[in-house]
């Protein structure tokens, strides 16, 4: 079977049948797009690959575990990539990356869903990104985001849930309550 | 406390930032609550989408051999845990301030999740990361278990997984996904080189049931035998022009199978 052309659900399929051409496969459309995560969100470049290689191990060891009715393919692999780069920050030091690093997502016009994505992220203010940046990018608690921006912790919760309900409106249609 | 400080609490639970206890308690909430569960789904899906739209990085060239050579490595060394299987710290420590009100979380319903101002502050001290690393990495870890756990991701070591993978890395043994009706993923069937089976099913059977496997040669189904796990061991070689399959029978099987075959595999 031709891997190239099978769904993101069934490359898990034959991932749990211990079928690596899948792996290979996942690896080849994914793992770009998670180095790049992990790269905005870790410093050191060795462990940016090894946080990549491990969230892929353990789709591997999982791939029978998976669930799609509970997230799609692209969102699983992303949040164990997410978490798993979130352990390797809070297992240092949380301080190693400096606000001004927090770049803004770089543009990718060829790309219809990215658009789509840079659209949505375009209706939030500069403060609302810089929120998400510290509380998705960086990992820091509600309470943490408060200490490091100097802010009252009430304001931080609501301007932060009014940001990703926007996103998820923007996104998954609907309009936004603000 | 209002609704505000719950959706508060989804969302951090989907950033990742909440303590263990506080995981367990939004896992059960979420499984009781549906529309709080299709919430939180959405959320990691937008979260996913952001991570997604940014510019993707090229990988080393090695990156795609390294992955390979790690995988095979591990499955060689069958009694070897996998090496990046997340642990919990055993003295995790949870602050037992940090709960949520049970009766916040019963007062959810469908349309409470809209953005709006809320003025809650949390009282307490708010832990300064140079003094709380170890309880810090301990948090991490277990909120990834439970989220993870959420999403059908299991970071724990699965002996049934591993012993598949180690019959699956046997020259000879074929394995392949078992599909359901609208090409749900079923478990998995290892046909061994000498025609015998292993197969690895995602579900046990309904309580007070067994699995029956079936070796059907021309119209005829013989048994092979009952299972009350998910995993069906048939270490006998199979006829290779017979067709498998598996049924739901009672607890001591029967002489013939009585319900539609859930598997049914042509092992030709």
């Amino acid at each position: 079977m031709t891997m190239e052309v099978i769904s993101d659900a069934e490359l898990i399929q034959h991932m749990s049948a211990r079928r690596e051409e899948a792996l290979v496969e996942l690896h080849r459309r994914y793992a770009p797009y998670l180095l790049a995560v992990a790269r905005r969100m870790l410093k050191d470049s060795d462990e940016v690959q090894q946080c990549v290689q491990d969230a892929f191990v353990n789709a591997w060891d999982y791939a029978s575990r998976f669930d799609d009715k509970k997230a799609s393919t692209k969102t699983w692999l992303v949040t164990i990539c997410h978490r798993l780069a979130i352990n390797r920050l809070r297992g240092t030091n949380l301080d190693t990356m400096p606000l001004e690093n927090w770049d803004a997502p770089e543009r990718q016009p060829d790309h219809v869903e990215r658009i789509y994505v840079e659209g949505a992220l375009e209706k939030l203010d500069e403060d609302e990104k810089e929120l998400i940046n510290l509380a998705f990018y960086q990992g820091y608690s509600h309470g943490q985001v408060a200490e490091v921006t100097g802010r009252p912790l009430g304001t931080i919760k609501s301007k932060l849930r009014i940001a990703l309900n926007k996103l998820k409106d923007s996104l998954k249609g609907g309009e936004a309550n603000e | 406390m209002n609704n505000d400080i719950l959706e508060d609490k989804l969302l951090e639970y989907v950033m990742g930032s909440l303590t263990p206890e506080e995981e367990r308690e939004i896992e059960v909430y979420l499984n009781e609550h549906p529309d709080a569960a299709a919430y939180v789904r959405d959320m990691f899906e937008v979260m996913a989408d952001v991570a997604l739209s940014q510019e993707p990085a090229t990988l080393p060239d090695d990156a795609e051999a390294s992955l390979l050579s790690r995988i095979r490595s591990r499955e060689e060394v069958p009694q070897e845990a996998p090496k990046n299987v997340i642990r919990l710290e055993p003295d995790l420590k949870i602050n037992p301030d940090l709960k949520i009100n049970q009766e916040d979380l019963g007062t959810l319903n469908k349309g409470d999740f809209k953005a709006g101002a809320d003025t809650f502050e949390k009282p307490g001290k708010i832990e300064t990361k140079a003094s709380n690393s170890r309880i810090w990495l301990g948090f991490a870890l277990a909120a990834a278990l439970a989220v993870f756990a959420y999403l059908g991701f299991r970071p724990q070591v699965d002996p049934i997984s591993q012993q598949l993978s180690q019959i699956c890395a046997v020259q000879g043994t074929a394995c392949e996904p078992i599909k359901g009706d609208q090409s749900s993923n079923l478990g998995t069937i290892a046909k061994r080189a000498d025609n015998s089976l292993f197969v690895v099913l995602n579900e046990a059977p309904p309580e007070g049931q067994v699995y029956q496997a079936w070796e059907i040669k021309g119209d005829t189904p013989v048994s092979l035998g009952v299972w009350s796990g998910r995993v069906l061991d048939i270490s006998q070689a199979l006829n290779a022009d017979s067709v498998f399959g598996i049924t739901i029978e009672p607890p001591a099987g029967s002489p013939q199978p009585t319900s539609t075959p859930i598997v049914v595999v042509p092992l030709s």
